[in-house]
């Protein structure tokens, strides 16, 4: 008899399907790039460059927008109490602590892998939940950690930044007279080379702008699979997915009471965040664009495994 | 963590080894020899989140368990308790004079736990000694396998110099947690 939570099949699935149509888009993508052979190469370096330094410094990138400050143990007994013996559980070191002085409560997760892991709270959530729902929020963010969302999120968005970069820097180029020779068929003055190159140009923006949009939609909906992976993995760490959902409720009923400044405050690291501090409804379309699934989806979730772990 | 786990967001517990233990029976003369610590005659199991109603049968079991060793020899008959401190885990503390068959019981829980299926419960285990009326105390990780020292120096204080000086003493017998920042603080430990 194994009474412990395995993978779930469903969602394992959706995640191969999510990343190998990303897979499917990109090299699409990277096919029309290379066949029309333009200059794009240098905008993917760019991009590349960004993305490695954001890679390295995602956490105090985070953290310093967000005003968080690392504590010690000294500061927040308790918290690393908690933490400490999380990481006893998951047999992963010990992350920084961060405390972020904001009344919102909300928890999130950042840096490359669990050796320069950030787990940082805010001090609203420390007030409002009791050490078990705490614990659990911390055991879904440091399954973050261990998922290593970071990095398995920022490899499937980098072709979706290139193209976006492309769709913006292409706009910009086209607004102030670019696309090489465009008119110049037109005018008689030739067909030259600069013609073919602005026809290319504005093949690869439109393409961009096509990966761009679908691209977008699966990072999302691969960015709410991990959402239930970590709200799966809290459960398995603390065997008591009922204290999530306790959690997640509180947090959420709490969101809709916060003052708008807040509001926009937390929004960058909207997508790092325990719970998004916008209202998702269940099964609208905002869902298909959030980065989170609706409270009431989780809370489903929550609630299938709590019956599978008393079964 | 595999590739694959972390493409798919699986978390797998590490799985816990709950036979490394013993190697505590052969370090205890070199702690109470080199390093003057003395057995407090006590073990303690932290578990984590067992299964409701299996916490409460964990002491009748572990009793029925040791009722048999007893009655080879009464006099070193083992006492059982259950705690629940203020993180809200669980602990089994067993108290005896003989450390061989402490560890033994201490030994005889995990096991029974992990062929439950209940092993991702086994959190750790706390040797408590006394070094001149200080408490200090080596705690064994399920999922590591490996010990390391706890000494407290004060109130959320640790006296790290004193802790490295114990591992280097019993590194030869004793399986050491080569990352230091695993050697977890347990505050108010029961035991």
């Amino acid at each position: 008899m194994d009474r412990k939570l395995g993978a779930d099949a469903g969602l394992t699935a959706r995640m191969f399907l999510a990343l190998f149509l990303l897979a499917v888009v990109y090299l699409a993508f990277i096919g029309v790039l290379l066949l029309l052979h333009t200059a794009v190469a240098l905008i993917v370096v760019v991009v590349a460059v960004l993305l490695v330094a954001q890679y390295f410094y995602s956490d105090k990138l985070v953290l310093s927008s967000l005003h968080a400050h690392l504590v010690s143990a000294q500061q927040q007994p308790e918290l690393f109490d908690i933490i400490g013996r999380l990481c006893q559980i998951t047999g992963m070191p010990m992350p920084h602590v961060a405390v972020i002085p904001s009344p919102v409560p909300n928890a999130l997760a950042t840096g490359r892998n669990p050796k320069h892991a950030v787990v940082a709270v805010t001090s609203g959530i420390l007030t409002m939940l009791d050490p078990k729902e705490l614990e659990a929020v911390l055991a879904h963010e440091l399954s973050h950690v261990i998922h290593k969302d970071v990095k398995v999120m920022a490899m499937a968005s980098f072709f979706a930044t290139v193209a976006a970069l492309l769709v913006q820097s292409g706009m910009w180029f086209g607004m102030f007279g670019g696309f090489g020779g465009m008119g110049g068929g037109y005018g008689g003055r030739g067909r030259g080379g600069g013609s073919s190159e602005g026809q290319g140009m504005i093949v690869i923006i439109l393409v961009a702008a096509v990966v761009w949009a679908i691209s977008f939609v699966l990072i999302r909906a691969l960015s709410r699979y991990r959402e239930y992976a970590a709200d799966r993995g809290s459960a398995i760490i603390t065997r008591d997915p009922a204290q999530l959902a306790s959690a997640l409720q509180k947090i959420s009923g709490q969101m809709t009471r916060i003052p708008s400044r807040d509001l926009r405050q937390v929004q960058s690291a909207n997508a790092l965040m325990i719970f998004p501090a916008l209202h998702i409804g269940k099964g609208s379309l905002a869902e298909m664009f959030s980065t989170h699934p609706s409270l009431e989806h989780r809370l489903a979730k929550l609630q299938e495994l709590e019956s599978q772990l008393s079964r | 963590m595999g590739f694959l786990d972390s493409l798919t967001g699986r978390t797998r517990l590490p799985k816990p080894n709950e036979d490394k233990v013993f190697a505590m029976s052969t370090a205890l003369i070199t702690l109470e020899v080199s390093a003057s610590l003395k057995s407090s005659g006590r073990v303690g199991v932290l578990f984590k989140a067992l299964p409701p109603g299996r916490f409460d049968q964990l002491t009748k079991d572990t009793v029925d368990m040791l009722q048999v060793q007893d009655q080879t020899a009464p006099e070193d008959a083992l006492k059982v308790r259950e705690v629940k401190d203020d993180l809200g885990f669980e602990w089994l503390v067993i108290d005896g004079s003989e450390f061989e068959s402490l560890i033994a019981a201490l030994h005889g829980v995990a096991q029974g736990l992990v062929e439950e299926g209940l092993g991702d419960c086994l959190l750790a285990s706390v040797f408590p000694f006394t070094q001149d009326q200080r408490k200090i105390y080596w705690i064994y990780g399920y999922k590591q396998g490996t010990f390391y020292p706890f000494v407290p120096s004060g109130e959320r204080q640790r006296d790290n110099a004193e802790e490295m000086r114990l591992a280097a003493i019993v590194k030869d017998d004793l399986p050491i947690e080569p990352n230091l920042s695993a050697w977890f603080p347990l505050w108010g430990v029961p035991v």
